[in-house]
C-alpha cells in the first residue's frame, strides 16, 4: 500500500496544516527528555565511533611513524581528555560498532536498491510512488539502537564521571541538545512535483 | 471509507519525516606535543531513504587567509551514509586556523524529464532550498529538509557550511629549542655580569636548566586573556609571576611570529632570558619596597631605564650588556 503519490499534495497540505495546529503535535514535538537525549546520543556517538575508526585506519596506514597521519590515533584521546583505559575501550567499541552497523547498512543498501529498481526506467515522475518501504525506517531504527547499545558499552567500560564528561563533550562537538529549532520544520511528504 | 484511508496514508508519513536531514560537522585540533593540526569535515545523512549521496569539501586557512590544507570526500552509492575528509598540516605557533566544511548532497535518482529538457533529479526533501542562501554554523549543524519533493537540475546541492577555529600554541619541544638557542646566543659579557650581580648561586648551566623546567603559560593572539590583564592591548611581551608558586613565565602576543617578523630575529630568546632572570632571582623590573629590582641591581653594569616599560632590559641584554652611555 503506497501513500506518497504526488497527486495527494493539496490534501496533504491542508491536513498537515490542521495537524500541526493541534495539541497532539505539540505533544509529539516535546517528546520526553529521555527520548531527546537518546536521539542526540545516536548522532553524537555514531559520529564519535566513525571518527575513531577513521583516525585509527589513517594512523595504521601512515607511510611512516613520522608522517602527520601517524599521530591521528592521539587526536580523540587528546580532544576528549581520555585516559589510556578509556581510549582503549573506545577503540574496541568503535570497531565492534562498525562491524554490527555495517551488517545493517548492507541490508539497507539492498532494500534501497530493490526499492529504486521499482521505478520505471529507474526514474521518478508524476504518478510514480516514491514512498520508501517501511524496512528502511526499521533499519535506521535498528542502527540507532545498536549505537545506543555501544554507547552503553562504552559507559560500562569507563568510570562514570569520565563517561559523563565524554558524553557532554561529544554532544557539544557532534550534536546539539536540545534538538535544533529547525527540527520543527515539517516535510511535506506528498507534494505535487512541478515540472 | 476512501477518504479515511486518504487521511491515514497522508498524515502518518508526516511524523517520522520530521527527523530527516543532513548533519554537518567540522573539528580542528592541534596535537600539543607535535603541533600537527588535524581538521575533519563530515557530511552525514540522517535517516535517509537512498535518494542522496553525501559529499564534503574541506579547507583550512590561517589568519591571513592562506590555504594550508584542502580535501574532498564523497560517498558513492550512499554506502556509508556519510562522507568525511581528514587533513593534517603543520601550523605556525600563534596563528589561528579556521577549518570550513562545505556540506553537499547529491541526488541519486533521475526524475522524468520531457524530451529536449535538461536532465533533472529527484530532490526528496527540497534540499535545493538551502542552496539559494547557504548558511554557516560553528562546529555542527543539522539541516532538516523542508520539503516538498521537487525535481532539481542540480547534480550536487550545496546545503551549507560548518567551521571550527583553533589556535596553534608552541609545543614544549619548540620552547625547549628556543631556550637552547637563547643559551647559545647569550653574550659572554652578560653571563659574567649575571654571575657578578646575582652572586655565587648563579651559573650559566643552572640558570638555563631552571629556565627549561619553568612553566611557560601562553597567551597567543585570540587566546582568552588572563584576569589581571583583560585587555590584550595592555599585554607586555612577557612577564613572570614572581609571587605565584613555581614563578611561571607568561608569554603574550609579541612572542608569536607575524608576517612582519619580530622586533629583532632573536627577540624570543632574549625575552626568555629576561624572564628567566626574574624567575631565577625573584627580582622585579623596577624598584618596589622590600624587593630587589633589575634597574637598581644592574645600574652599575650599565643598564638604564627611565621609562615605564620593561622592554629596555631585553634590548640591553640583546646588545651584549654594554656600559651606560657617557652622561646617562
Amino acid at each position: 500500500m503506497h501513500s506518497r503519490s504526488f497527486a495527494y499534495f493539496p490534501l496533504a497540505l491542508v491536513l498537515f496544516s490542521l495537524f500541526t495546529a493541534t495539541p497532539l503535535l505539540a505533544q509529539l514535538a516535546t517528546t520526553s527528555t529521555a527520548l531527546d537525549i537518546d536521539k542526540v546520543d545516536t548522532k553524537a556517538f555514531a559520529a564519535l565511533f566513525r571518527r575513531e575508526n577513521t583516525y585509527l585506519q589513517m594512523a595504521k596506514s601512515a607511510r611512516s611513524p613520522a608522517s602527520p597521519e601517524a599521530h591521528l590515533d592521539r587526536v580523540l584521546p587528546q580532544q576528549f581528555e581520555l585516559n589510556a583505559d578509556s581510549s582503549a575501550s573506545l577503540q574496541k567499541i568503535a570497531s565492534d560498532w562498525e562491524r554490527d552497523t555495517g551488517v545493517l547498512r548492507t541490508r539497507f543498501l539492498q532494500v534501497v536498491a530493490q526499492f529504486h529498481s521499482t521505478f520505471p526506467n529507474g526514474r521518478l515522475g508524476p504518478g510514480v510512488d516514491s514512498t520508501p518501504p517501511s524496512e528502511i525506517a526499521e533499519l535506521h531504527a535498528q542502527m540507532d539502537t545498536v549505537t545506543l547499545q555501544y554507547r552503553d558499552k562504552l559507559r560500562n567500560a569507563m568510570q562514570e564521571p569520565n563517561f559523563q564528561k565524554l558524553r557532554s563533550d561529544v554532544e557539544k562537538t557532534f550534536a546539539h541538545y536540545p534538538p535544533t529549532t529547525s527540527a520543527s520544520a515539517p516535510i511535506a511528504t506528498a507534494a505535487e512535483v512541478q515540472k | 471509507m476512501k477518504m479515511l484511508w486518504t487521511l491515514i496514508l497522508t498524515v502518518v508519513p508526516c511524523v517520522p519525516a520530521l527527523s530527516q536531514g543532513v548533519i554537518g560537522t567540522t573539528t580542528i585540533h592541534f596535537d600539543p606535543n607535535s603541533g600537527i593540526g588535524t581538521a575533519t569535515c563530515e557530511t552525514a545523512l540522517d535517516s535517509d531513504n537512498g535518494f542522496y549521496e553525501s559529499r564534503t569539501s574541506c579547507s583550512v586557512v590561517d589568519q591571513y587567509g592562506t590555504v594550508v590544507a584542502t580535501g574532498t570526500a564523497d560517498d558513492p552509492g550512499d554506502r556509508q551514509g556519510s562522507a568525511a575528509v581528514t587533513v593534517t598540516f603543520t601550523g605556525t605557533p600563534g596563528y589561528t586556523y579556521t577549518a570550513t566544511s562545505m556540506h553537499q548532497a547529491a541526488p541519486t535518482v533521475p526524475f522524468d524529464t520531457p524530451p529536449g529538457q535538461p536532465a533533472q533529479l529527484y530532490d526528496e526533501y527540497n534540499f535545493q532550498s538551502f542552496a539559494e542562501n547557504p548558511e554557516s554554523y560553528d562546529d555542527y549543524w543539522e539541516w532538516y529538509g523542508p520539503g516538498p519533493q521537487l525535481p532539481t537540475k542540480q547534480r550536487v546541492i550545496r546545503i551549507g557550511n560548518t567551521y571550527a577555529i583553533a589556535i596553534r600554541y608552541y609545543t614544549p619541544t619548540e620552547l625547549s629549542q628556543l631556550i637552547t638557542s637563547a643559551q647559545s646566543l647569550f653574550p659572554a659579557h652578560c653571563d659574567a655580569i649575571f654571575a657578578s650581580v646575582v652572586g655565587p648561586s648563579y651559573t650559566n648551566a643552572n640558570f638555563f636548566a631552571q629556565l627549561r623546567i619553568t612553566s611557560i603559560i601562553q597567551y597567543p593572539p585570540g587566546a582568552t586573556p588572563p584576569p589581571d590583564i583583560p585587555n590584550p592591548l595592555d599585554y607586555p611581551d612577557a612577564d613572570t609571576q614572581i609571587g605565584q608558586p613555581g614563578k611561571p613565565i607568561r608569554v603574550f602576543i609579541n612572542f608569536y611570529p607575524t608576517k612582519s617578523g619580530f622586533a629583532f630575529p632573536s627577540f624570543r630568546e632574549f625575552v626568555l632570558i629576561h624572564e628567566g632572570l626574574h624567575h631565577y632571582t625573584g627580582w622585579y623590573d623596577f624598584p618596589k619596597a622590600g624587593f630587589s629590582d633589575f634597574k637598581t641591581k644592574f645600574y652599575n653594569s650599565g643598564y638604564r631605564n627611565n621609562g615605564s616599560t620593561t622592554g629596555p632590559f631585553t634590548d640591553w641584554l640583546h646588545a651584549g650588556c654594554p656600559p651606560a652611555p657617557p652622561g646617562s
